[in-house]
């Protein structure tokens, strides 16, 4: 696949993710589950839900949506469904009464085929916008988040499932796919860890030719911050609005374009277009607007999809504000990158 | 002659059955007195399981909690309960609590009655004094580090949380027949704070009894302050993280749990394996040794955690026939 150059306005928003299933496809997957459906019933309910999350971002002015990873339950058992070697013993809880079935390598992982292309596809034809973007969890979370019965140490476990990602990012590319988001929530919790981590994520998009963003949350940046050049992707998507705003120092000596959090998904308060201009306006004493991207701190799944759809309003709506100024000084429009530096 | 024996640390996971009661309770489908008879009757029936499988010191299995610090900062006064934070490394978040003014423990407390309850649950199997019923607990030092708290340092919330919550609590649970377990992984996971963590073991030291567990890193850095708990406490150590079971020993922690099955790891240990060890440990001069968890088994799926605990009744009926003790 040939990269293609792509215009957008300053400022270019967009999502991180997940969003909120609407309560008619969380019903019917329950239906499902209970073989009151057929896969085929499921598949089109999935792609109904599909269409209606781009509509919401439609309607929000999103420029670049994603799917809402509507047919995903959880970001690590849906990769792990799909790889060979992974089983799972039951769902262990986060917190609360919250629950991930978390997946266990028993024996060495093998690449099936395509795990999220069919996604991308069907996406791409019904979407309003002309780029798209596609998550994938990274190598370095799913193993951190699944049991190793298997590999001699969670480094080999982590550059294994790098490997099984960096085939699936170019089963993307070779589907047209022009913007993939590595998520890695996880990337920073084991600093002892990180030197190996950033490389098992490099190893995942070694000879990649699309841009690829890394999406890394709730997290002590200061750990990623001595590894920002050496990280092969072209963007940081980071949480912002949860921590309100501080630490935005670590971002001094950012090579890399920006995705910046602006909405906090985890509080239902519906943040002001002001609020977000103004958080904007910060961030851009750290990082020039050419490089910047707007998006929420995170996936919003686990919001109401009433709150989910305001938080996206009021993000572009914020974000507009400022475009308004930056036209006043003559920028107004980006080009998609996929360099590894910005500016 | 050592003692041999089989423990488990900590809190259990919660069945798909505990998951539904509690699900039931947080929409509001049953009320706290319901919640209560069904969550007590899970807890009999796990409890059950543990005699079953031989082990001979366990938990009621925390099903009523949702992480070491809750509910039990909800009857705290001057404490309110925040957001989620992440409990040390894990993929797994607690809610905080806030530090408003001096932790005082409510006299509403049910932890109390939560444990008289388990001992009649050993009453009832008849094995009340045969085996031992413990409470966990978060220790000073670790709620202390996990106290949000503005103004306040560690040093005195270690205090603060001792004297105000901890320490009547330890009191009213030894009364009621359980033996206090106070979890410490923060003094093996922040040693840059080692001067304040010798004055939080002091303060666990001074009520005479119960086990004293970290877990997450190895304890081979405090193993001094360990050896000054005094006889009346079992150290439980993770030696999966690689604690060296045999200093603790040459340190003089006489009774020692050698967390060697993994709770953060599906895969099943080597029974051969973790016989050797208790050998070894109880031969380098250790009176009682238990094979144990290294660390709460809630991060484990309910199936998995149900083997492991038998596995540990294995390995302690092995070492019993193979040491004759």
């Amino acid at each position: 696949m040939v990269w293609r150059s792509v215009e957008l306005p300053v400022l270019p928003t967009t999502v991180i993710g997940s969003y909120p299933r609407p309560k008619w496809l969380r019903e019917f997957i329950a239906g499902y589950r209970e073989r009151r459906y057929k896969e085929e019933q499921m598949r089109e309910a999935f792609d109904d839900a599909v269409i209606a999350v781009l509509n919401d971002h439609r309607e929000a002015g999103v420029d670049i949506p994603s799917d809402g990873e509507m047919r995903r339950d959880e970001m690590v058992e849906y990769f792990a469904e799909r790889i060979d070697g992974f089983k799972f013993y039951g769902p262990v809880r986060v917190w609360g009464n919250n629950y991930f079935r978390k997946p266990a390598v028993v024996s060495k992982l093998r690449y099936k085929g395509p795990m999220v292309v069919d996604e991308f596809l069907f996406t791409r034809r019904v979407t309003y916008s002309e780029v798209v973007k596609v998550t994938i969890t990274g190598p370095y979370t799913i193993a951190d988040w699944s049991f190793n019965e298997y590999y001699p140490s969670k480094e080999d476990l982590a550059f294994e499932i790098a490997r099984i990602i960096n085939r699936e990012i170019k089963a993307l590319e070779e589907a047209g796919a022009i913007y993939v988001q590595v998520d890695e929530p996880a990337l920073t919790t084991h600093p002892e860890e990180i030197e190996w981590a950033i490389e098992a994520v490099n190893e995942a998009v070694k000879g990649v030719n699309i841009k690829v963003g890394l999406h890394v949350c709730y997290s002590d940046y200061g750990i990623l911050r001595p590894y920002y050049d050496r990280l092969n992707v072209s963007q940081f998507a980071l949480e912002f609005a949860n921590r309100g705003f501080r630490d935005l120092e670590v971002l001094k000596g950012l090579n890399k374009e920006l995705g910046f959090g602006v909405v906090d998904v985890h509080s239902r308060r519906v943040e002001s277009p002001e609020e977000v201009a103004a958080a904007i306006r910060k961030v851009m004493q750290y990082v020039p607007p050419e490089c910047l991207f707007i998006n929420p701190d995170c996936g919003l799944k686990l919001l109401p999809r009433r709150i989910a759809r305001q938080k996206l309003r009021v993000m572009v709506e914020g974000t507009k504000i400022v475009r308004e100024e930056l036209k006043r000084k003559g920028l107004e429009r980006v080009e998609l990158r996929k360099e590894l530096t910005c500016p | 002659m050592a003692v041999f024996g089989a423990a488990l640390i900590g809190s259990y996971p919660r069945s798909e059955k505990v998951a539904t009661i509690h699900r039931k309770l947080i929409k509001g489908v049953i009320g706290m007195e319901e919640f209560e008879r069904l969550i007590g009757a899970e807890t009999e029936r796990l409890i059950g399981t543990f005699v079953k499988a031989g082990l001979d010191s366990f938990t009621d299995g925390m099903l009523r909690w949702d992480d070491i610090f809750n509910p039990l900062i909800r009857f705290v006064d001057g404490v309110e309960v925040n957001g989620l934070v992440r409990f040390y490394d894990n993929n797994f978040f607690f809610r905080a609590p806030v530090v408003k003014s001096d932790p005082s423990l409510k006299d509403s407390e049910p932890i109390t009655a939560w444990c008289r309850k388990g001992v009649e649950v050993l009453e009832k199997l008849g094995v009340k004094g045969q085996v031992t019923l413990k409470q966990p607990l978060p220790g000073p030092a670790t709620i202390a580090s996990a106290s949000i708290a503005e103004g306040e340092d560690v040093e005195d919330l270690i205090d603060k949380w001792w004297s105000g919550v901890l320490e009547p609590l330890t009191k009213d649970l030894i009364k009621g027949g359980c033996v206090p377990e106070f979890h410490e992984p923060e003094i093996v996971w922040d040693l840059s704070r080692r001067d304040l963590w010798v004055k939080a073991v002091e303060l666990v030291a001074s009520v005479n009894e119960g086990w004293y567990v970290t877990y997450f890193r190895p304890a081979d850095p405090v193993v001094d302050m360990l050896a000054r708990l005094g006889e009346g406490f079992v150290v439980a150590v993770d030696v999966v993280s690689g604690t060296d079971a045999g200093k603790m020993v040459s340190a003089g922690v006489k009774r020692l749990a050698l967390g060697a099955v993994d709770a953060r790891n599906t895969k099943m240990e080597r029974c051969r394996a973790l016989v050797s060890l208790a050998k070894r440990v109880a031969e380098d001069g250790a009176e009682e040794v238990f094979v144990a968890n290294n660390t709460l088994l809630d991060f484990l799926p309910e199936p998995v955690a149900r083997k492991k605990v038998r596995f540990l009744g294995r390995v302690k009926r092995r070492l019993v026939r193979e040491s004759g003790v």
